[in-house]
């Protein structure tokens, strides 16, 4: 991290090269789609190795950079808005192009796939508490938006990701 | 409060003693809770990127961070003088097999589809013989931790209303053994430092089928009814197929040998495709064709998060669950 700090190369390259994937699948899970992710994940790289010489050390690299990458996505979202391309369409296109990308990649676009069906205003708040490890409070600060309501909509868009990956009855049959 | 805050809740540690013991004595919200759990541990798995991509944005950064450097460093390693930075000894890994990387790389083998049918066909052969097997005996053998009891004459009966059981009796350790998983890292935030300890955790449990006959276990109660791969209100709609105990024997023999041998990842398995099963957070590692009766089936090996093997028996006509005995 030092070394990264002081500026070198080869340091930083390092860091990047293992928190990649990481900060990849958030900027996926919030976009929703791979293309806006990609520029979203890009823009966070950028402003990764931008800012590192002011990060403090106080909270891990991998905090810091995930939150980075989280408010990378939330402004290329407000700043594109953009219909999600079809999760389906995706795993399509991927299977037909390459017979040996395996059955694990599916399994995982099945997972944005039912991502895609949760509203944003759910997904966002989710993602950022089960993937980025943000609370309430966090979350609602980002967001605008007061903690209670950042609680519920968590209860909810968790609870629709669980019917979308079929785990669960559909929420509007639950008991109440 | 709904039961999506009550679920949601207790995952988040959020919710008082009542609502905790309200949430642990309910089946229904014990179950959401696990389901809700295994799609949060699905979301916080690592997304396979497209290594063109990912090396194409790792060098776009570190030119910024270069250009970075020189303007606002002079002890940086690219020099204030304007010449060329010096090289990196850093040196990428190589790139991986057909452009793409995915997790699975390094630890199982990917194989080609052409290379999965060559593979399949002899699997069929073997499964053939092992069909016959099977068809000299009688009955089924279940999902994990199945009943290694009797054969069983009402498996669905004898299903639910062992579910009713665990529901009164184990509250407590329903809660406890959640509290435990959430204690040492089932957030999907977390993902990243628990995949080395369910790696750890992965090979102390490889053990993996031992559990499906022990009944009395603790684990494999709340693993069982968390893992079953398949989505109850769809699947038990349909008619189960009633193997005997002897079949039943035969298959279990069969999904240990698929367990332990060097299963490898499939497309081909049209069960997989179904919508009738629930994959969520489980690969496909493996599938082996039987015959059960007149019935075609597929017998599917599925490995979760946690690295843990599970088994489902499965149609193919319809991807109906057969219940095993």
């Amino acid at each position: 991290m030092g070394a990264a700090k002081a500026g070198q190369d080869d340091a930083m390259h390092q860091l990047l090269d293992r928190h990649y994937d990481r900060l990849y699948a958030i900027c996926l899970r919030i976009m929703g789609n791979q293309h806006d992710a990609a520029d979203a994940c890009q823009e966070a790289l950028l402003l990764l190795v931008r800012k590192i010489s002011q990060f403090d050390e106080r909270a891990k690299f991998s905090t810091w950079s995930h939150r980075v990458a989280t408010n990378a996505a939330l402004d290329e979202l407000r700043r594109k808005h953009r219909r999600p391309v079809s999760g389906s369409d995706t795993i399509d296109s991927i299977l037909k192009d390459s017979p040996a990308f395996d059955r694990l990649v599916a399994e995982r676009m099945t997972i944005d796939d039912a991502l895609l069906h949760i509203p944003e205003n759910f997904r966002v708040p989710v993602v950022m508490r089960d993937l980025v490890g943000m609370d309430y409070a966090e979350i609602g600060e980002t967001l605008g938006i007061p903690a209670g309501t950042v609680r519920s909509r968590i209860a909810r868009g968790r609870a629709q990701l669980a019917t979308a990956l079929g785990n669960s009855d559909d929420p509007n049959q639950r008991q109440s | 409060m709904t039961p999506d805050d009550l679920v949601s809740g207790y995952i988040d540690d959020d919710l008082n003693d009542e609502q905790r013991a309200w949430v642990e004595s309910d089946p229904v919200l014990r179950q959401q809770v696990l389901d809700t759990s295994a799609a949060i541990e699905a979301m916080g798995e690592v997304v396979p990127t497209p290594a063109e991509v990912r090396e194409r944005q790792i060098d776009e950064a570190m030119q910024a961070f270069r250009a970075e450097g020189s303007a606002s460093s002079p002890n940086s390693s690219a020099s204030a003088d304007g010449s060329a930075p010096p090289p990196s000894p850093f040196t990428p890994p190589p790139p991986k097999a057909e452009g793409r990387s995915g997790p699975g790389d390094g630890d199982a083998q990917i194989i080609s589809l052409e290379h999965r049918r060559q593979a399949n066909r002899r699997v069929n052969v073997l499964v053939g013989a092992a069909g016959v097997v099977v068809l000299a005996g009688l009955g089924v053998l279940a999902t994990i931790g199945g009943n290694s009891g009797g054969p069983l004459t009402d498996n669905f009966a004898l299903d639910r209303s062992a579910d009713e059981m665990d529901a009164d009796t184990s509250a407590e350790s329903f809660g406890e053994q959640f509290k435990a998983g959430r204690d040492s890292g089932s957030v999907a935030a977390e993902a990243g430092q628990r995949e080395a300890a369910s790696a750890e955790e992965a090979s102390d449990e490889s053990m993996e089928y031992d559990s499906m006959e022990d009944d009395d276990s603790e684990e494999s109660d709340a693993a069982d009814t968390a893992a079953s791969g398949l989505d109850s209100s769809t699947t038990r709609e349909m008619a189960p197929i009633v193997l005997d105990a002897q079949t039943s024997s035969e298959l279990l023999s069969i999904q240990r040998e698929l367990a332990e041998g060097p299963l490898r990842p499939t497309a081909e398995s049209v069960c997989a495709d179904s919508s009738n099963i629930t994959l969520a957070g489980r690969v496909i590692i493996g599938y082996v064709p039987v015959v059960v009766g007149d019935t075609l089936a597929e017998l599917i090996v599925m490995e979760t998060s946690r690295g843990d093997r599970q088994s489902q028996l499965l149609t193919v006509s319809d991807c109906r669950t057969v219940e095993l005995g």
